[in-house]
C-alpha cells in the first residue's frame, strides 16, 4: 500500500468501514510512514472535534407528548377506518337504514305485509340443509327460493306484544355454496330460528363474541328494537330482525336490493 | 381492532421513540428552525407509524426514520423555505491529495494534549459545519454525529455509497482547513512547516 492508497482509506478506516484485511494493510502502512500517520491522526481529531463541539439542539420538552398524541389519534382513526372498511359492517349499516324505513312503513301503514310463518321458513331451510344435493348451488338460489315461496316478507306471528326475545345462540351454516348465519332465539322457553344468508364468504364470526351480535340491535325512534343482520350482494338479501312485538325474516327482492346498493357510496361497495 | 391499533402504536413507540432526539437533531439540521423541525419530526413519526409494517426488524430504525424524515422534508418543507439551491462551494479534494504539512495543527506533536486541542475551538466548529454545502454537511453529520454506516447514509440520502465516501472525505478536509485557518488567525498555530 502506498501513501496515496493509504490516504484514500483514512476516512473509511476511521469510520469503521474497512474490512479486516484492508485495515491491517492500512495499519501496517501507518506504522512505516510518519506522514500518513500524522494525516490519519488529523482525520481522527477532526472527527472527534466535531463530535465534541457540534451543537445539539435542545429537544423541546413537549415534543414527545406531541408525537405520542398524534400517534394515538392516528391509531384511533385507523381503527375507526378499519371498521368502516369492513364490508359486512358497511352492508349491515346500509341495511339497517333500509330496515328502519321498512319498519317505519310497516308501523304506520294499516296494510299488513304478507306474513309467512317463520317456522315454515325454518323447516324449508332445514330440509334444504339436510338434502345432500342441495338445490341452492348458485349465488342467489336460496334467496330466490325464499322469495318465490314466501314472498317479500316472512314473519313469525306467534309473538305477542311485550314478549321478550333473547338471542340464545348462533352458529355458522351453509346452504349449497352459500353461507348462512343461524341465529337462535328464545321466547318464553320456545326456541326460534332465523337464518341470515350471505352471498359471499361469511365474515369471521368465530372471532366475534356473542355480544358482538348484540351490537346489531338497534332502538328505533318508534320504540321498536330490531336485531338486524346483513345481506348478500350477488344473491338475494335476507335481513332478519326482531322487535318487542314481532319477529321478522325479511327477504329482499332484487329491486330493493339493487336500490340499497345503488344508494351506497361506491367506495363502500 | 381498536385494541390492535393500540398494540401497534405501542410497538411502534417502543421501537421508534428512542430515536426522537436523533430525529429531531436531523430534522433541525435540515430545517434550521426549531418550530419547523418539530413539525417535521411529528410528520416523520406519523409516516413511520403508517408504514411500520414495511419496517424490517433487525435493520437500523434510526436510519429508516431519517430517510422518512428527509423525504418528508423534501415533500413539505423544502418548497416552503426555498433555501438557496445546492451550493457549489469548492471543497478540497479528498485527503489523498493533501500533503503532510497541511495537517500540522492536527498532528499529535503539534498539540499533544487533546483536551487543550479541543478547548481551542468553540462555536466556530458549528459555524464552519454550516458553511458546508448541505449535501456534504448531511453526509458528515450522519456519519460523525449519528454514527450511521456509509451504506445507511447512502440509503437515507439516496445516493451511491461511493458518493457518501467522497462527501465525507471532502467535508472533513474542508472543515479541517477552515479550523486551521481560524487557529492561525488567533495565533494558536504557527505557519505550516515546509
Amino acid at each position: 500500500m502506498n501513501c496515496h492508497e493509504a490516504m484514500m482509506l483514512a476516512h473509511e478506516a476511521l469510520d469503521g468501514e474497512l474490512e479486516s484485511i484492508a485495515l491491517e494493510s492500512f495499519k501496517e502502512h501507518l506504522a512505516d510512514c510518519d506522514a500518513c500517520a500524522r494525516q490519519a491522526e488529523s482525520v481522527r481529531r477532526t472527527k472527534k472535534l466535531l463530535w465534541v463541539k457540534a451543537r445539539r439542539e435542545p429537544v423541546p420538552p413537549q415534543l414527545e407528548r406531541r408525537v405520542r398524541a398524534s400517534l394515538a389519534r392516528e391509531a384511533a382513526q385507523a381503527s375507526k377506518d378499519s371498521w368502516v372498511r369492513a364490508p359486512w359492517l358497511r352492508a349491515a349499516a346500509a341495511l339497517l337504514v333500509a330496515a328502519a324505513v321498512v319498519l317505519f312503513v310497516m308501523h304506520w301503514t294499516s296494510e299488513e305485509p304478507a306474513l309467512v310463518h317463520a317456522e315454515i321458513v325454518h323447516e324449508s331451510l332445514a330440509k334444504a340443509h339436510r338434502t345432500p344435493a342441495s338445490p341452492f348451488k348458485k349465488p342467489g338460489d336460496l334467496g330466490r327460493h325464499l322469495f318465490d315461496n314466501f314472498g317479500r316478507t316472512a314473519c313469525y306471528p306467534g309473538l305477542q306484544q311485550n314478549q321478550d326475545i333473547q338471542l340464545s345462540g348462533w352458529c355458522e351454516e351453509s346452504f349449497g355454496d352459500r353461507n348462512a348465519l343461524h341465529l337462535r332465539y328464545d321466547c318464553k322457553g320456545k326456541a326460534l330460528s332465523c337464518f341470515v344468508i350471505f352471498g359471499d364468504v361469511i365474515p369471521k364470526f368465530d372471532t366475534l363474541e356473542q355480544k358482538a351480535l348484540g351490537s346489531h340491535m338497534k332502538q328505533l325512534p318508534n320504540g321498536k328494537t330490531i336485531c338486524y343482520c346483513t345481506c348478500s350482494r350477488e344473491g338475494r338479501t335476507v335481513l332478519c330482525y326482531h322487535s318487542s312485538k314481532q319477529h321478522f325474516v325479511l327477504v329482499f327482492d332484487r329491486e330493493l336490493e339493487e336500490t340499497v346498493y345503488a344508494n351506497l357510496d361506491p367506495t363502500l361497495r | 381492532m381498536i385494541r390492535g391499533g393500540k398494540r401497534r402504536q405501542r410497538e411502534f413507540e417502543k421501537v421508534a421513540l428512542p430515536y426522537l432526539e436523533a430525529v429531531y437533531q436531523f430534522a433541525h439540521s435540515l430545517t434550521r428552525d426549531a418550530t419547523a423541525a418539530e413539525d417535521l419530526v411529528q410528520e416523520t413519526f406519523l409516516h413511520g407509524f403508517r408504514s411500520f409494517a414495511r419496517f424490517e426488524p433487525g435493520t437500523n430504525c434510526k436510519a429508516w426514520l431519517f430517510r422518512i424524515c428527509k423525504n418528508c422534508f423534501i415533500d413539505k418543507f423544502r418548497e416552503k423555505r426555498r433555501r438557496p439551491a445546492h451550493q457549489e462551494i469548492a471543497l478540497a479534494e479528498p485527503a489523498a491529495h493533501d500533503s503532510p504539512h497541511d495537517v500540522a495543527m492536527f498532528e499529535r506533536n503539534s498539540i499533544e494534549n487533546e483536551e487543550i486541542f479541543l478547548d481551542l475551538f468553540g462555536d466556530e466548529v458549528n459555524r464552519f459545519v454550516h458553511e458546508l454545502p448541505e449535501d456534504f454537511r448531511q453526509a458528515l453529520l450522519l456519519c460523525d454525529l449519528q454514527a450511521l454506516t456509509y451504506e445507511e447514509i447512502a440509503g437515507v440520502l439516496e445516493i451511491p455509497i461511493g458518493t457518501v465516501r467522497s462527501r465525507i472525505s471532502r467535508a472533513r478536509s474542508f472543515l479541517r482547513e477552515r479550523l486551521e485557518g481560524y487557529a492561525r488567525e488567533y495565533g494558536y498555530l504557527k505557519e505550516p512547516r515546509r
